[in-house]
């Protein structure tokens, strides 16, 4: 009993009042269990797999790195550069960045699948840390740049918020290997511990502030593109992408 | 000169370690005529070894089979290369309504020099409002050893047509490849529309997701303009 008579507040579930400490964050965005639907692709390993690109452990690696190298570098260079714009309250870079990745994605069918996964990843966001920013986007963002305000709501820098990005980009073809090729999955995982370096590096890389939108990284993968457009029609499949 | 001309920065063709400097022109506007508008050609300026050629049609041409009055100019190589340090340009103007047919009459062959200079071509397009530019280069063969940059930059007025299409052979028979790098920047209308780099046979981590001992022995894309389609026995 209060002698202020005053009623008790009830908790505001909408609002996240204490922001999660960074590195809670960051784990929490990369984990293969964050419910954003990435487990549902293969990154183009799928249908490398089927053409006979993709074998064993040796060409899964190779796979990777040039995955990383290449898309994970321009995935990790939008993600960085869209929570640093975030983080400068300039929506109108956002839209500049989302339009510059449309002009690195030629494949219409990975362009559908980055937007599918972007808008997946702003409702999860919406629901654990609502935040005005995440509505500056439109429904459907491109993945990477859906990631970067995402990272930067949750108090990411832009460092880590282009690590998570290159993260993304072998783990979940590392994941999807051992379903598709019967590997083992300690091999694989020492597969994804090899290319540490070669991530940190690449987010350093990803993490350079560009003026210029045209001179951000846009290094093609000709082969990925290809077989996504060749999955996106094959009506056998395990992976959507 | 290899700092100069990496990826990503734009660079200036330098003089100094350059071996040929090549610089070829072709420009075209639609004027009316007896038997209605025709596409004529107000520039061709050929400069060794780029050397460009008015030509008629030898073979079937995607987009513009039915066009009447359009114009058709062959780039031919009249010597080898470009070699290491070799600085070539073509610039490309095509006027308003116009239609250009640009294709080329050999493949490419890359060539390293001794002293392992960077080769540099930078092609400069520009088509007007509800201009046509198809655009059909010949092969681009990298020989073992070279080292070479590949700029092509785009602009397109609003309602222009563009058919580009390109194609890269890593090394000649049984040969490894030297190192290919491309730049590809089309803007319509002030806006970016594609835009892709491309890095073949440079470091093995910055190949493009292509697995060991499978590289594939080349590469071939086309831009089609909205409705379209390449012919099948256009593409080689």
């Amino acid at each position: 009993m209060t002698s202020a008579g005053a009623a008790p507040t009830p908790p505001d579930h909408t609002a996240r009042t204490t922001p999660i400490a960074s590195g809670a964050a960051l784990l929490l965005l990369a984990d293969g269990r964050f419910p954003a639907g990435g487990y549902a692709h293969s990154g183009s390993l799928e249908p490398s797999i089927t053409a006979g690109r993709v074998h064993d452990l040796t060409t899964l690696e190779s796979f990777l790195s040039g995955r990383a190298a290449t898309v994970g570098l321009v995935a990790a260079a939008f993600a960085a550069a869209s929570c640093r714009a975030t983080h400068d309250h300039d929506p109108a870079r956002l839209a500049g960045l989302d339009t510059a990745l449309d002009a690195r994605t030629p494949s219409p069918a990975q362009r559908a699948t980055s937007r599918q996964l972007g808008r997946q990843l702003l409702r999860v966001a919406t629901a654990i840390a609502p935040d005005h920013r995440l509505d500056s986007l439109g429904a459907r963002p491109h993945q990477p740049v859906a990631l970067g305000v995402v990272g930067a709501v949750l108090g990411l820098t832009p460092r880590d918020t282009a690590l998570a990005a290159l993260h993304e980009s072998v783990a979940g073809p590392v994941a999807a290997a051992v379903r598709l090729m019967a590997l083992d999955p300690f091999a694989t995982h020492a597969v994804l511990a090899r290319l540490g370096p070669l991530l940190e590096q690449l987010a350093q890389q990803a993490d350079q502030p560009h003026g210029d939108l045209d001179e951000m990284p846009a290094l093609s993968a000709p082969l990925l593109d290809i077989a996504a457009e060749q999955h996106a029609t094959r009506t056998t499949r395990l992976f959507a992408s | 000169m290899t700092a100069a001309a990496t990826l990503g920065t734009r660079s200036t063709p330098q003089a100094g370690s350059a071996r040929m400097l090549a610089h070829a022109r072709v420009a075209t506007v639609l004027r009316a005529g007896p038997g209605g508008p025709r596409t004529h050609v107000t520039t061709l300026r050929s400069d060794p070894p780029l050397a460009l050629r008015q030509t008629i049609a030898t073979r079937p041409e995607p987009g513009v089979s039915t066009t009447p009055g359009i114009a058709r100019v062959s780039l031919t190589a009249a010597a080898a290369g470009p070699i290491g340090g070799d600085q070539y340009r073509l610039d490309v103007d095509v006027g308003a309504g116009s239609t250009l047919v640009l294709n080329e009459v050999s493949a490419t062959l890359l060539l390293p020099s001794h002293d392992g200079a960077v080769s540099r071509s930078v092609i400069r397009i520009h088509v007007e409002t509800a201009g046509t530019l198809i655009w059909l280069p010949g092969a681009v063969i990298a020989a073992r050893r070279c080292d070479h940059l590949n700029e092509v930059q785009v602009e397109l007025a609003e309602g222009a047509r563009l058919l580009m299409r390109e194609e890269f052979l890593l090394g000649r028979h049984h040969e490894p490849c030297g190192r290919l790098r491309q730049q590809v920047r089309i803007r319509q209308a002030g806006r970016s529309l594609y835009r892709q780099d491309l890095d073949l046979g440079g470091p093995p981590r910055a190949r493009p997701g292509w697995p060991r001992g499978t590289e594939p022995s080349g590469h071939s894309s086309s831009w089609t303009p909205r409705g379209t389609t390449l012919p099948r026995r256009c593409r080689s």
